[in-house]
């Protein structure tokens, strides 16, 4: 009884997250400047890697490897946002200019370089 | 469970060919960034849900070895970009 009810989460979760990773895909076409992109692709691919993580950590076959899908999970969770505001900084410090001008406030960028 | 592993294997194979045609159709580095970076996500969705189907062990191990080396190369590619604008 309790496989079945485990199986059933793991399986709803495995779903819940490749339509996540789907939908950053499909906005990433839609965005028009990079971002947008970065805005539109982090935070999807962030959730669909928690529900596909937590399902495959539902589903390891010992509690070791189940440790490690965990830590995993948190690693996925302290690096992947800040990766992307890493590379947004950069990309900002490059002059890369936003597609909508007003979107991002100037004034920081002068006094850094 | 093999409904839904095929189903979201379906979904992630479609991410996944979306990020590389953008990298494919992209012009520049950081907007090709963002699209490996997809894509790294994806490579990471998809042996989560191998782990999830076949019970093999290995497979956790390649998880956190890809998160690591997704991390790095973001940061690498940020570092990169800094250091060419000066």
């Amino acid at each position: 009884m309790i496989e079945i009810i485990r199986d059933v989460v793991a399986g709803t979760l495995l779903l819940v997250g490749s339509a996540f990773a789907l939908v950053a895909a499909v906005g990433m076409f839609r965005m028009r400047d990079v971002y947008a992109r970065i805005h539109v692709v982090t935070k999807p691919a962030t959730l669909s890697l928690v529900a596909t993580l937590t399902a495959a950590a539902l589903r390891a076959p010992s509690w070791g490897s189940a440790a490690l899908l965990v830590l995993a999970l948190v690693l996925q969770l302290w690096t992947v946002p800040a990766a992307s505001h890493l590379l947004g900084r950069s990309i900002r410090r490059t002059g890369v200019s936003p597609a909508v001008p007003d979107a991002i406030d100037e004034s920081w960028t002068a006094e850094e370089s | 469970m093999i409904v839904a592993v095929v189903i979201s294997t379906v979904l992630l194979s479609i991410a996944g060919i979306v990020s590389i045609v953008h990298v494919a159709r992209s012009v520049g580095v950081p907007d090709r960034a963002v699209g490996l970076d997809l894509l790294t996500a994806t490579i990471i969705n998809m042996l989560a849900v191998t782990s999830a189907w076949s019970f093999q062990p290995a497979v956790a191990v390649l998880i956190l070895l890809l998160t690591l080396l997704a991390f790095l190369g973001s940061v690498a590619v940020a570092r990169f970009l800094d250091r060419t604008r000066s």
